[in-house]
């Protein structure tokens, strides 16, 4: 057998810390299968004058019984945290297990790419 | 050849035309469907024959009116094109004439707009939420306008 080329579109990983909760992907997305939830929390650096508004990342879901694999949310985030990943062996035994959220889509090697 | 139509030929008359084709050794059917082009007003028939001997092929189409579509059933010179014009017909909401039996090929009903009809509302898209309605919390507001992209503004109802 071959081997998986290592730009084979196989899932994609999701960077969480790159993550700003922007929602373009979310928007972008032909499928609708992308969704987050988020909150602002306010953090004031060291030698600021004003708290500063962060977007903390509550959830991040992909489904893949709905992505088709396009790639148009890899390539509209303005912060790469989406790549893509060949690894394509995530079975579900019902549809629910197709919902990927920030921990699975974390685990996706992205160093294997 | 107009600007947007396929390769090949006009088939117009239809059924004269591709018995025409068919003549010619182009007897293998390959695909029969349909496009709908609102803007031009019309469903487009494209035809694909293949001719086995030298592994020829045509593409062939025709122009009918979006308002009242009517194809002639060429199952009289093709019959495994049955399948193709029963899925035309729920589809593309076309009348075949000639056809031996236009029973629903793949919908349970054919009461509804034709699903393949771009101006048909595509229920998932009616029903389902749109995620990208959720705010961003980044604290900016978004420059455009937030409806999810490529949906026609009247589908969107109030779950979206
Ligand atoms: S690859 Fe395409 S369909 Fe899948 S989540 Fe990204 S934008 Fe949506
Ligand atoms: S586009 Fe990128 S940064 Fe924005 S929400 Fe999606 S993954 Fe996060």
């Amino acid at each position: 057998m071959s081997a998986i080329p290592p730009r084979a579109r196989g899932a994609i990983a999701l960077d969480a810390s790159a993550c700003t909760s922007c929602m373009i992907c979310v928007r972008e997305c032909p499928d609708w299968c992308i969704e987050i939830e988020s909150h602002t929390i306010e953090v004031t650096e060291p030698g600021a004058r004003r708290p500063r508004s962060v977007a903390v990342l509550d959830r991040f879901t992909i489904d893949w019984g709905l992505c088709m694999y396009c790639g148009i949310c890899v390539d509209v985030c303005p912060f790469d945290a989406l790549a893509w990943v060949p690894q394509h062996h995530y079975p579900g035994v019902v549809p629910q297990d197709l919902r990927h959220g920030i921990e699975r889509l974390e685990e996706f090697d992205v160093s294997d790419s | 050849m107009s600007a947007g139509s396929p390769p090949g030929v006009v088939l117009d008359p239809w059924l004269s035309g591709v018995a025409r084709l068919v003549e010619e050794g182009f007897d293998q059917l390959d695909l029969l469907t349909a496009v709908d082009l609102p803007r031009d007003g019309v469903i487009e028939i494209v035809i694909h024959l293949v001719r086995i001997e030298d592994h020829a092929h045509v593409f062939g189409h025709v122009r009918l009116p979006r308002a009242d579509p009517v194809l002639e059933s060429v199952t009289s010179i093709l019959p495994a094109a049955a399948w193709h014009e029963r899925e035309i017909h729920e589809m593309f909401g076309v009348e075949i004439s000639g056809h031996p039996d236009l029973r629903p090929l793949l919908l349970q009903s054919t009461s509804g707009p034709p699903p393949l009809r771009k101006d048909t509302p595509l229920v998932a898209r009616v029903e389902t939420p749109w995620p990208g309605a959720v705010e961003e919390t980044t604290g900016r507001r978004s420059r455009r306008a937030v409806t999810p992209p490529g949906v026609p503004p009247e589908w969107l109802g109030e779950g979206s």
